[in-house]
């Protein structure tokens, strides 16, 4: 549910940065003879250049939100759990040697 | 312009050795700005009126008699004949043999960002031009070399090189591990044939801390790897919006809108999804195959599968 909560406001943030970003571009494309007639290209990219830095800004808040979630890892300590069970039922008699190897090949799978 | 109006006039090779001058930076900067607005108002007022013109550069067309001639007989839509007058730039030397503080000029410069393309500089056009080639960069339509796809990613990721050694190692050592936890695997099977409890206990705990250190790693990997595609996407917004603000008139009365935001957004994008996750899973595609070789190399050479420390030394001994 945070999980949720704090991917949804940082994506959101991201995504209204694309919006000004896409308007802007937009906006010049539109106007750019204008722009060129009053020398206006510096301040044009220096404003272009902010929307660009926050929007990458963004994302990264947003990427670093799903990082901290590790998906790989959780799968890799599951898999490891998988497999220490495994070898103690293989130990006790409750599973053979080909029973083993189907099921690591279901956890590989 | 600078030297003469320091009254040094022009210098040619009888003149013998350069006289080299020191030039106020900052007035430089200035009457860069100034010819450069002036030549953009020229060239605004011809396209505006229809009127065809001919862009010459000092330092670049009159560096070769035969380019200039050429180029100004094609203006002129005229049969090109012999002409007894070189047209050839008069002073032989280069603006860093003329100008005593060459390098200040130049920091100077690219604090002020002329170097990145913002300011078109029609004067030092071919010093400024090598300047940006050291840099792997350059003023005009190019930024980057565009002799192949390599070479242009290649450029990118230099940009950024404790980031991209980050993730080339990240990527190294996560399928490295991975590919250990096949050995180990194996191991645990060996064991499980040979009925050795504490081998299997053993197999299970170097896969569990392997496969936990290949994920880790991989996390590394695309994290760093995002963060260069969030940057290269960001610097290529910027130039092409550069780019646009470049472009003559001409071009701008004919490219649609349309197509021009398709290039700022959605080309844009595929640019970014070749980094990630394109060039994530190309060399951990490329590394699948020959880090596994190594391992079978081993196994060829010492006939066992080894723990991952003795693995290690075997390689660093290898290179």
């Amino acid at each position: 549910m945070q999980y949720s909560q704090n991917i949804s406001s940082a994506a959101a943030k991201a995504r209204q940065q694309f919006g000004k970003l896409n308007a802007d571009l937009n906006e010049m494309v539109e106007g750019i003879e204008i722009i060129k007639s009053n020398l206006q290209e510096k301040k044009e990219v220096d404003r272009f250049e902010r929307r660009t830095r926050s929007f990458a800004e963004n994302t990264w808040a947003r990427s670093l939100i799903e990082a901290k979630y590790l998906p790989s890892l959780i799968y890799q300590l599951f898999f490891s759990a998988a497999f220490l069970q495994c070898m103690l039922a293989f130990k006790s008699g409750q599973l053979t040697l080909g029973e083993v190897i189907t099921y690591i090949g279901c956890l590989l799978g | 312009m600078l030297m003469m109006e320091q009254n040094y006039g022009h210098i040619n090779k009888e003149a013998g050795e350069a006289r080299s001058i020191k030039i106020n930076v900052v007035h430089a900067y200035a009457q860069m700005r100034k010819w450069d607005a002036f030549n953009k108002s020229c060239e605004s007022a011809f396209s505006s009126l229809n009127i065809p013109y001919l862009s010459l550069v000092y330092e670049e067309d009159f560096a070769e008699d035969k380019k200039v001639k050429s180029k100004t007989f094609k203006y002129l839509e005229v049969e090109p004949i012999k002409l007894n007058d070189p047209l050839q730039r008069t002073n032989p030397y280069r603006l860093e043999e003329l100008i005593e503080n060459y390098d200040e000029m130049m920091d100077y410069l690219t604090k002020k960002n002329v170097l990145s393309g913002r300011v078109k500089p029609a004067l030092f056009g071919e010093v400024l031009k090598r300047y940006m080639d050291k840099l792997g960069m350059s003023v005009g339509k190019k930024n980057y070399s565009m002799k192949s796809t390599i070479a242009w990613i290649t450029k990118q990721l230099l940009r950024f090189p404790l980031l991209t050694l980050l993730f080339f190692l990240s990527v190294a050592a996560s399928v490295y591990m991975q590919t250990l936890s096949s050995v180990y695997l194996g191991y645990f099977f060996e064991t499980l044939k040979l009925g050795d409890d504490k081998g299997m206990l053993r197999a299970v705990l170097l896969v569990l801390v392997v496969l936990t250190s290949a994920a880790l790693l991989q996390w590394i990997s695309t994290l760093s790897v995002l963060n260069i595609r969030l940057k290269v996407e960001k610097n290529i917004r910027n130039e092409i919006f550069s780019a646009f603000l470049n472009k003559k008139h001409d071009y701008l009365n004919t490219a649609r809108t349309g197509d021009l935001l398709s290039i700022g957004t959605n080309e844009l994008r595929s640019i970014s999804v070749m980094f990630q996750p394109g060039l994530i899973m190309s060399l951990r595609s490329i590394l699948f195959y020959f880090i596994p070789l190594f391992f079978l190399f081993l196994r060829g050479t010492t006939g066992r599968n080894g723990s991952f420390l003795y693995c290690s030394l075997r390689y660093l001994r290898c290179c």
